[in-house]
């Protein structure tokens, strides 16, 4: 009992000296991380280099781009050669103020990939992408932030073969941000 | 799970309204992903952007780019539109901006159309051609800036269409296309979900 009063009282303590009022309008974040994913319609595992860029045009609103480069698989089945991505779209982020920022996205998408196929001449494959993101961010301040970030994405390769692209992604670590309006008094 | 995407869409919109920006030479820029449905092709996915710049309170216009995907059994039909609609809102504008605002919409757009067999990529043919597109809409208004809309077009080719056949031949199939040379005016539904978002003002500040 007396370990988990003492972890209460650290996790508070943490949180208030972590937090502060974030003023995301203008703010720009960034981040690269290494993403496992989960295809739906298969049993490959690939996993992936995911870079984000992020920019926030009002407090409730940021225009991101997401890349992903395909590292390959964590099973032995390796369905792609590649199968690299980038996606376009739009947050929403329905906490107006504060360190704390879920957020609910679309984002279409475009996949370039090539199937792990015997055939010499097989050709690459341009395929649209629909992306919903769901994530959360925890502001430790205007440059550092914690992030998880889940997305599911739609789509299909149709050369060669047809092979479905849904799959799940998982993204998490510490991303790095800069406000770009106005000077604010920071609190480090 | 198209449903579920319109959903989630769905659910961006909030309760309460904000105030109604000036609309008169309003920039907007976004992002749209379109379904394809009811063509001899089949169901595909397509990936574009568009800007919108309105002309006045009921009149806005958008002019868009998709590459849409469609996938058949054993053929892979890749169209390219750069285009242009215009917008008519059904209601009034009010201070208040509206949460839904639907609209109708028609414009005309340059067509591209890339078939390939699947299993034999080396075996394509592709056309340009032109066509128009009408239908309805509505935007969903998240914030005063930020909208959700939804609109689905009828797509009419005004070029003939290419077909593309499958034979069997010692078992294997074997794609062949032709072009029609009467057009029967066929084409496509076009279900868009775009996400845009108001820039600024061109003129009118």
């Amino acid at each position: 009992m007396g370990k988990i009063v003492l972890f209460v009282l650290l996790s508070i303590s943490i949180q208030a000296s972590f937090s502060q009022q974030i003023k995301r309008d203008g703010l720009v974040k960034t981040y690269l991380t290494i993403s496992p994913s989960i295809m739906l319609d298969n049993s490959e595992r690939p996993f992936y280099f995911h870079g984000n860029l992020e920019g926030y045009v009002s407090e409730q609103v940021s225009i991101a781009g997401d890349g992903f480069f395909y590292l390959g698989t964590l099973n032995d089945l390796a369905i792609f050669q590649y199968n690299n991505s980038m996606f376009a779209g739009i947050n929403w982020h329905p906490d107006k103020k504060g360190s704390s920022d879920p957020y609910i996205g679309f984002q279409p998408g475009i996949a370039f990939t090539k199937l792990a196929s015997s055939a010499s001449e097989v050709k690459n494959g341009v395929n649209p992408l629909v992306s919903v993101n769901l994530g959360y961010n925890y502001f430790i301040n205007h440059y550092f932030q914690f992030f998880v970030a889940g997305k599911l994405i739609l789509g299909e390769h149709a050369v060669d073969r047809r092979q479905s692209l849904n799959a799940l992604q998982f993204s998490a670590g510490l991303g790095f941000s800069l406000p770009t309006k106005k000077p604010i008094k920071q609190n480090l | 799970m198209i449903k579920a995407i319109f959903l989630i869409a769905l659910s961006l919109v909030p309760l309460l309204t904000a105030a109604q920006l000036p609309s008169k030479g309003m920039f907007s820029l976004g992002v749209r992903s379109t379904h394809n449905a009811f063509s001899h092709d089949g169901q595909g996915l397509g990936v574009g952007g568009q800007f919108r710049i309105q002309l006045s309170d009921r009149v806005n216009t958008e002019w868009f780019a998709d590459y849409i995907s469609i996938s058949g059994k054993h053929v892979r039909s890749n169209y390219a539109h750069i285009g242009w609609s215009v917008l008519f809102y059904l209601f009034k504008p009010q201070e208040q901006q509206r949460v839904l605002q639907p609209y109708i919409s028609a414009g005309h757009c340059f067509d591209y159309n890339k078939k390939t067999a699947i299993r034999t990529p080396e075996n394509t043919v592709d056309r340009w051609g032109s066509a128009v597109q009408g239908g309805i809409g509505t935007h969903l208004f998240v914030t005063d800036r930020f909208d959700v809309s939804i609109s689905s077009l009828y797509m009419i080719h005004l070029t003939p269409a290419i077909e593309s056949h499958t034979h069997e031949v010692n078992g294997v199939a074997q794609v062949v296309y032709h072009e029609h040379q009467l057009n029967k005016l066929e084409g496509h539904l076009l279900t868009t979900i775009s996400i845009n978002y108001k820039i600024g003002q061109l003129w009118g500040r």
